[in-house]
């Protein structure tokens, strides 16, 4: 089997989590392997009053952005300085590019809820003059992609992907076909989310998908443990930069691995389940196997969605099992960092990367062992020493969308 | 009780906060253009100063080439005006 497209080179990512600010420290927080998740005084007396927040003060992301701050919504702040880390890692200079080639596509599931409740309750308490006239702008999803473009005075195609929890990954694989199809040269893919909000939280909590664990904060999210109860939520932004590996070589760029392979599918089965068979996650797996060359036994590692909510766990350990019997690694990155939503599929994504250049993977926060009815090689409490050559990494979101990308060493 | 300095220092305030523009840039001359305050901008300003003050500005005289003082005095004069109706 030949690949279809021409491979595309990971050349640049940067990452704003709840570990920290760049890439380093969010390598670091995963491979340690405990939970980040602490009591949010915003979410005081809501019956899950729990999140993974960035250990940034407002203050010090608003000096970062600059002067142009004061217009941002939060998650559009974290997609900034994502994107900025990202281009300087991958050697580019916005100031010299020639923009008109540069795509920037940055995913986000939510928008800036908090903004929006912010702003219902100006109206509701005080009338209409008090609404501020950024409201809009600081709420609209696209506002964060369309914000990196104006940061990188990137004039190509620009487009805010929502697939709830796959969107960062959906932005990844959407930027893949960009460049296969020769509509940009460079472009700016990933996702970025900060939807820590009482109405946000509330609603995840109504429809039963958050850990209730209030009394054991840093034990709630769990992925693949037998006793998960749901996930906890998070705020944060990934971004790649991908270019055809051509491009790459002949600007002499290193790049860090090889987008080889993307699947992208959809249910078409119910709003927020997953079907029991996993059909869609497992056409996924194999169309971006199938486009990388590869077979199921080449997949080394598995990055797995691992929400720890009972339901995808269960769909997806199966589905692992399933169509990957040889039992790669899996790991899942939401037991450190909690799930940022629609940032969380190109943070895994980057952190798929590294495991494959540091040849470690980060083991799984909160699991000793994976149920037993699971029958997949989790790895738990401390990074396991593994030459990953051929990693993937799923993302699946409400909508029924399902997203694999996957990565080979150089 | 206010002065009409004390005015101009919560505009200025207002911009270096919440506009992030630094100091050296501010004076009473300088226009809203100038700082490179657009449309949505002086909107946003114009709420800012309105809540910091406890007046309801007149939107149309707060423009791009609106000077500092300008505001700082139409400001001055709500508040003013405020205290004496009290």
């Amino acid at each position: 089997m030949t690949p279809a497209r021409p491979p595309i080179a990971v050349t640049g990512l940067g990452l704003l989590t709840p570990a920290g600010e760049g890439a380093e420290a969010t390598w670091a927080a995963v491979c340690a392997g405990h939970s980040l998740a602490a009591r949010d005084p915003a979410l005081n007396g809501l019956p899950v009053d729990f999140s993974c927040r960035l250990p940034l003060q407002d203050e010090d992301i608003d000096r970062a952005i600059g002067r142009t701050s004061w217009r941002m919504g939060r998650f559009a702040k974290l997609a900034v300085l994502a994107a900025r880390e990202a281009v300087r890692d991958a050697g580019l200079d916005p100031a010299n590019w020639q923009g008109a080639r540069v795509a920037t596509v940055i995913g986000c599931g939510m928008g800036g809820t908090e903004k929006w409740e912010e702003q219902y309750a100006r109206l509701d308490r005080h009338g209409p003059d008090r609404v501020s006239p950024l409201a809009i702008p600081m709420i609209i999803p696209n506002l964060a992609t369309g914000e990196v473009s104006i940061d990188l005075h990137a004039h190509g195609i620009s487009v805010a992907p929502a697939t709830a929890c796959a969107s960062g990954a959906t932005a990844i694989a959407l930027a893949r076909d960009l460049l296969a199809a020769d509509l940009c040269d460079v472009a700016v893919a990933g996702g970025a989310e900060a939807a820590i909000s009482r109405m946000g939280v509330t609603g995840f909590w109504r429809m039963g998908a958050l850990s209730e664990r209030t009394g054991a904060i840093g034990e709630a999210s769990r992925p693949f443990a037998a006793d998960r109860d749901g996930f906890v939520i998070a705020e944060g932004a990934g971004v790649l930069v991908l270019e055809r590996a051509a491009d790459a070589a002949a600007r002499r760029a290193r790049p860090r691995v090889l987008l080889a392979g993307c699947g992208s599918t959809s249910d078409a089965h119910h709003p927020t389940a997953p079907p029991d068979t996993a059909h869609g996650a497992d056409a996924a797996l194999r169309t971006a196997l199938d486009e990388a060359g590869l077979a199921p036994y080449d997949v080394d590692h598995v990055n797995a969605h691992g929400t720890s909510t009972p339901l995808n766990d269960a769909t997806e350990a199966a589905l692992i099992a399933r169509a990957l019997p040889h039992r790669p690694s899996v790991t899942a990155n939401k037991g450190v960092l909690g799930h940022s939503l629609g940032a969380a599929g190109a943070i895994e994504a980057a952190l798929t990367i590294l495991t494959i250049q540091h040849r470690h993977v980060p083991p799984i926060a909160n699991l000793q062992a994976p149920a037993p009815d699971f029958d997949i090689d989790c790895v738990t409490k401390q990074p396991r020493h593994q030459d990953v050559r051929t990693a993937v990494s799923h993302s699946f979101g409400f909508g029924g969308h399902n997203v694999v990308l996957a990565f080979t060493a150089t | 009780m206010h002065t009409a300095t004390d005015t101009y220092g919560h505009v200025c305030a207002a911009l270096t906060t919440t506009f992030r523009i630094p100091e050296h840039e501010l004076s009473p001359e300088a226009t809203l253009e100038q700082l490179e305050l657009d449309s949505l901008a002086l909107a946003e300003l114009v709420l800012v100063l309105e809540e910091r003050l406890g007046v309801k500005a007149d939107s149309g005289r707060a423009t791009r080439t609106t000077t500092l003082a300008e505001v700082a005095a139409h400001l001055d004069e709500l508040r003013t005006a405020g205290t004496a109706a009290r």
